[in-house]
This record gives C-alpha cells, structure tokens and sequence, in this order.
C-alpha cells in the first residue's frame, strides 16, 4: 500500500507522524521524503545512508557546429528558455521545464539532452526502515523533477510512506499522485482548518481517499471537528498537545519510541488505512 | 528620490510563526503594503480582514486537450510526454500535464490543442492597517511562482502610486521558485526559526538561499523557550555567520487564542510578553531600513 | 563594434512598440542588435514574465542574461540602475514613444544618460 502524508499548512507534523508511522511498523516499510526543500525525515529517523547520488535535470545542450540560428527551438519553447539571434544561442537553464521540445523541432539534429545538477538523492536504513530523500542545491527553482526521481525509487514490494511538501500545488501533487490513501495532518487552529479545505480540495479532485489526523489536538477549538464531520471525513486519529511530545521532536526523537502506547496506536492506524483504502 | 523598502519574512520551515509575525507588523507599522504570497494556502486574511478592492484572473499555464474525433490512438503523445501526463487510455491527466506543447506537435493528425486555465485569483484589498496585496492559487495548480511575481508586482505599483515607503512580504515554507519570487528584490530577509532540530536545518538552507541571491539576513528565533539547548545553537550559527538575531519570542498560548479570535497578537494582547518582543524586533526592524519615521 | 540595447515595451511588434512606462514591469523587453555601422541586424522580444524571472529573481539580473550594452527606458529604481551602472551597461533615457523612433537617436547619439532612479512612471 502507499500512503501519503501532506497537510495544505507547514508545521502541522507531517513528517513526525510519518516517520513514528514507520518506526511502529518496523518491518516491510519504505519511507520516501518528498519534502526536497527542506527534507526533515532523516534527522527524526536517523538512519545509517548507504548510497548517495546527484540528480540531475534535462537541459538542451546545443551543437553550434550543426546550429544553423534558424531560432525554431526558441519558438517553440514555452518557457523562453532559448534565446536564438544569428549568432549565438543563449540557454536559461533555470527556465528549462525539462520538456524536450526543442530537441524534436531542431531541424538540424543540433540539440542534445545535457544535464544538470538540481540536487542530490540518498537511500539509508534505521533498523528495517529504508528511507530514501531528496534535497534539492539551495537556488534551484523546481522540486518537481526532484520529487519525480524520489519517487521512481520507490519499491512497492514494501508499503510504502510518502511525506509530502507543505502547500497544495504542484510539489505536493506531484507527491500524493498515484497514492493509494493521503493522510491529511492538521492542527485544530483556524490556519490549520483553511489549509485543510485548501488540501481536502486537491485530493478530492484527484479521486484519493484520505483521512484526517488532528495533531496538537486541544489548543484551538472545535471548528475542525466540525468541518470532517460535516464532510464525512474520518478523523484517524489525535495527537494531544504535550509538552513531552514537543521536547522530543525538537531533540530529533520520534516520541512513539519514548513514550509507550503509541507505536500500538501508529499500527491500528495504518491498518485502519489499508481498510479505508480498500487494500 | 525615495525607493520602496521590502522586507520578507521566510522561514524555510512551515509553521514557525512568518504569518502571525507579519499580522503583528502590520498592525506596528504607519505606511506599508502588506503582501501575502503564500499563495497555496494563504492565511494572513484571517487575521487582517481584508476588503476586496481589485480582482485579477491569473492565467498561469496552459493545459493539453486531445479532440478524441481526431485521435487514432497511435499513443505518440504519452510516449514523447515527460511528465507522464497521458494515460495508458490516452487521457491527459491535468495535474500532470505542464502545458509544454511536446503533445500537439507530435500527434500526426494535430488532435491535440493546447488551452490557457485560470489557474487563480490576485486581489487587492484595504485592511484597517492600510493596503493588502494577496492571492488564492487554485488547489493543485502549477506555476505558484508566478503568482507570486504578480502579487509581487501589485505591491510596488500600489506603494509607488500612494506613496507608501514599505512593502512587508509574508513569503511562502520552502526554498524553491516561489520562495525565490517572494525575496526578489528584497532589502532584507526575516528568518523566523524555531529550536527543534528539524528547524535548525531548515535555517540553514534558508539563510543559504538568501546568500545565493545576496540578500542579508536577519534571523528571529519563535518559542525560543521550547528548547534552550536548540536556542544556543542557533545563537552561535548566527554569531559564526555575522548574522544579527533581532529577537527571541518566547512561547505563548496566547497566540492561538488571538488567532481563533481573528486578531493579531498585538490587538489581542498588547501587554502580552510576546508583543513586547514583537516590538522591539519592528523597532530593530525600522532601524535596519532606515524608515524610523515609519515604526 | 557590435551593439546589443535592451527597452521595455507594451507589446510584441518589436521596432513598432511602444515603450513601457516602468521598466520592472514592463510587460516585453525588445532586444536589438546593431552592426558595426548602426545597422540592425536582429529584433527579439522576450515576455518580462516567469515565475521567479529565470531563476535570477529580478528583471535587471534576467536582462543581464544577455549581455546588453545599454538599456534604453523612461526610467529606472534606483536598484536596478545602480546594478547596471555596475555591470557596465549604459542607461539611457528614452526620448520617444516608439522602440524604432528611440533606436535612431541612440545611433545619432541623441540619448541622455539616465542619472537618477525615479519613483513616477511617465505614461507617454
């Protein structure tokens, strides 16, 4: 099964729940970070990382030899990532989506596909947890192609947990995509319920049947409670306010490991899951 | 001849306080525009109360259509998308589809066409602070970076137009392009951090992303009394970094009761010690900028 | 020598357009190449939109992308014009309404150097 674990609004504990989920599974479990902006999975799990490597993207590499500056490749490209005059091409590699377009129109055969470097991706194990992460090089623009690459690591042999990017447009979709239940962590505040709605919206276009974990349950109000029952959503599962809980995060502790009960509760939740989502 | 001043509250973390932090400003400050780009999941609204002046339709990207009249199913699309955006049925599947075009000049019998898609909304609004630029993108869309140049954009015509010296910027978590649009052009770079070890690494990435596009950093550090050991490490990495922490706000209940109750903290608890910190890091703030007719 | 010289314009028609009343937000920049002899030997446009102005985060740093020698305008901020002024790219203020009109009086030497960042966009 895969799940995914996103949220509309940052800092609601995402990667917390997520990374207490596989620890309490313990066996058959993948945890792939998708959040490659700021990937925070690794420093709660601390795994022991056997393999690293660089990711790179597509970006035309052009062949002045062939180029005949018929400037067709910069027509084309929707993203004004060429820039052609009689005698130069300019490439604006930041502006590159990667689409390949310029190398079908070039009538000469003169671009080819050149990379370049947008991150790096690294796979470790804690125990019997494999993790693998992304971190996308500080100044590059896009996540997406990143998140694609985490993802095309993924081993479905195992059930399979995503931790997705806060925000509701194109890192987290492009993490939730293909999910078989989406986890949505909130916290009962008026930001955390906007946010919600925000994500509820995206999953519910994209056909993926989620549920709901109130995390820091008991500092706000009532108004989330309200909304999922309203929508029929199901609240999995609460995570009270605790001072203990939040010291140990902050430490780098996952706190299913210190404080007793909870690894239980994390396995009755994913089984709920596999239930609701028909798997 | 005078400049307009932007400040940008960032984080890199989601969730240490860039919203709350930025209500609080704007209800601190004489002249400012306040800009929300957080535009995937805004929230300032909720606690300014913005009345809606201007509306714009953002048309952020384009999407694929495949005329099935005209399709013979050769499947030349998927096989040259590299988005993954066809599907084995040969529908285009919207949240991946990026609009790039690849599809419609490789389908031999031109049943592909390519559509522009309100992808959101800008609005600019009055608050009882002063202006509001903001905007909402459409749950799932693309291109949020744009959307951010926009309200971006907004802002500067509007503090140009009406005279308003600053422009204060609540930027979105994260450090990807719509980040990278929300700092564009800043003065200075706020940097709300919170001491948990997730949040110290996501510092680090954030001020690094403010040093790639040679914007200084100031750095705040929220509930700074969750975890004091935390704290100290991020007083010494500011203090090896030459980066001045302009603040310390300790924990508060408070905040979220101000939050329920659609105030900013400094209206809803104004002897509060969590304002009075508040204040003093606006005070820093205004003397950065060298706006203290402004504070 | 060859000469590459940047304006903001309105719209797409190149040597036709108008110019753009600020430059930052411009909605085109038209790119104009001349020839040792003051000939013009291409017109480009580029769109001044992306989400985060190719990956450079300001229209200055995105037109120094392309090496220009000078950037003709109405005005500047006072930023983008000491950025320029930095990169040894002349700026000169326009004196015409239309990008073929300003062209000619770069080529005569016409062109005043724009010395301050003006806050007022004129609208001509």
């Amino acid at each position: 099964m895969i799940v995914s674990i996103a949220s509309g609004k940052g800092g609601t504990g995402k990667t917390s729940v997520a990374v207490n989920m596989a620890i309490s599974l313990g066996s058959n479990i993948q945890l792939l970070d998708c959040d490659v902006e700021e990937p925070n999975a690794h420093l709660l799990l601390h795994p022991k990382i056997i393999h690293e490597e660089p990711v790179y993207s597509l970006v035309p590499s052009i062949n002045e030899r062939l180029c005949d500056h018929c400037g067709k490749c910069a027509k084309f490209c929707p993203y004004n990532a060429l820039f052609v005059t009689p005698d130069e091409v300019l490439v604006f590699r930041e502006l590159c989506h990667g689409c390949g377009g310029c190398i079908l129109v070039c009538p000469k055969g003169a671009i080819a596909e050149g990379r370049h470097k947008i991150g790096k991706l690294s796979l470790g194990y804690a125990n019997s947890v494999e993790i693998v992460y992304g971190e996308l090089e500080v100044g590059e623009p896009m996540a997406t192609p990143l998140i694609r690459e985490v993802k095309r690591h993924m081993n479905k042999n195992r059930n399979v947990i995503l931790d997705a990017p806060p925000g509701a447009s194109c890192p987290m979709v492009e993490t939730v995509k293909n999910s078989d239940f989406c986890i949505l962590v909130t916290e009962p505040t008026p930001f955390g319920l906007h946010d919600l709605k925000v994500a509820v919206h995206v999953l519910e276009d994209m056909n993926i049947p989620l549920g709901v974990i109130v995390n820091r349950a008991g500092i706000g109000d009532k108004k989330v409670y309200e909304y999922c029952e309203k929508k029929n959503i199901p609240i999995l599962f609460e995570i009270p306010y605790q001072r203990k809980i939040a010291e140990l995060y902050s430490k780098g502790i996952p706190f299913s490991l210190e404080i007793p009960g909870w690894k239980e509760k994390f396995r009755k939740l994913f089984n709920e899951v596999k239930v609701l989502a028909g798997k | 001849m005078k400049q307009v001043k932007q400040i940008t509250i960032l984080s890199g973390k989601g969730g240490t306080g860039k919203t709350t932090l930025t209500a609080a400003f704007a209800a601190l400050a004489e002249d400012a525009v306040i800009a929300d780009c957080d535009v995937d999941a805004p929230d300032l609204h909720m606690l300014l109360h913005p009345k809606i002046i201007e509306k714009q339709e953002f048309k952020g990207s384009k999407l694929a259509v495949i005329n099935e009249n005209k399709c013979i199913k050769c499947g030349l699309c998927r096989e040259k998308c590299r988005f993954d955006a066809i599907t084995e049925d040969l529908k285009i599947d919207p949240f991946s589809c990026e609009g790039c075009g690849v599809c419609a000049i490789v389908c031999p019998v031109n049943a592909i066409t390519l559509t522009e898609q309100i992808s959101g909304y800008a609005y600019i609004s009055k608050t009882k602070f002063g202006f509001m630029v903001h905007a909402m993108l459409n749950p799932g869309e693309a291109n949020s970076g744009k959307l951010v140049t926009l309200v971006k954009q907004n802002a500067k015509t509007l503090a140009e137009n009406e005279d308003i010296p600053l422009i204060i910027v609540d930027g979105p978590p994260g450090i990807g392009c719509p980040v990278i649009a929300s700092i564009a052009d800043a003065d200075v770079g706020l940097v709300i951090s919170e001491p948990t070890m997730s949040g110290i690494h996501d510092l680090k990435r954030v001020i690094l992303l403010l040093k790639h596009f040679n914007i200084p950093s100031l750095v705040c550090i929220n509930m700074y009394d969750i975890n004091r050991d935390n704290t100290q490490k991020i007083l010494e990495f500011c203090r090896e970094n030459d980066i001045e922490v302009v603040g310390k706000i300790p924990f508060d209940s408070k905040v979220v009761e101000a939050m329920i109750n659609g105030k900013t903290i400094v209206e809803f608890s104004p002897e509060s010690n969590v304002t009075e910190e508040i204040r003093k890091i606006w005070e820093k703030l205004c003397n950065v900028l060298n706006l203290t007719g402004n504070c | 020598m060859k000469e590459r010289i940047v304006i903001p314009a309105e719209n797409e028609n190149g040597l036709n357009a108008r110019l753009s009343g600020h430059f930052g937000r411009a909605p085109y920049f038209v790119i104009v190449d001349l020839n040792e002899n003051g000939e013009i030997l291409n017109v480009n446009v580029i769109p001044n939109t992306s989400e985060h102005f190719g990956g450079v985060g300001r229209p200055v740093d995105r037109i120094l992308q392309f090496n220009p020698d000078a950037v003709i305008t109405y005005d500047m901020g006072p930023r983008a014009l000491s950025i320029f002024q930095e990169a040894r790219v002349a700026v000169l203020r326009a004196n015409a309404n239309i990008i073929r009109e300003v062209i000619e009086a770069y080529k005569r030497n016409m062109l005043e150097e724009l010395t301050e960042g003006c806050r007022r966009a004129r609208h001509g």
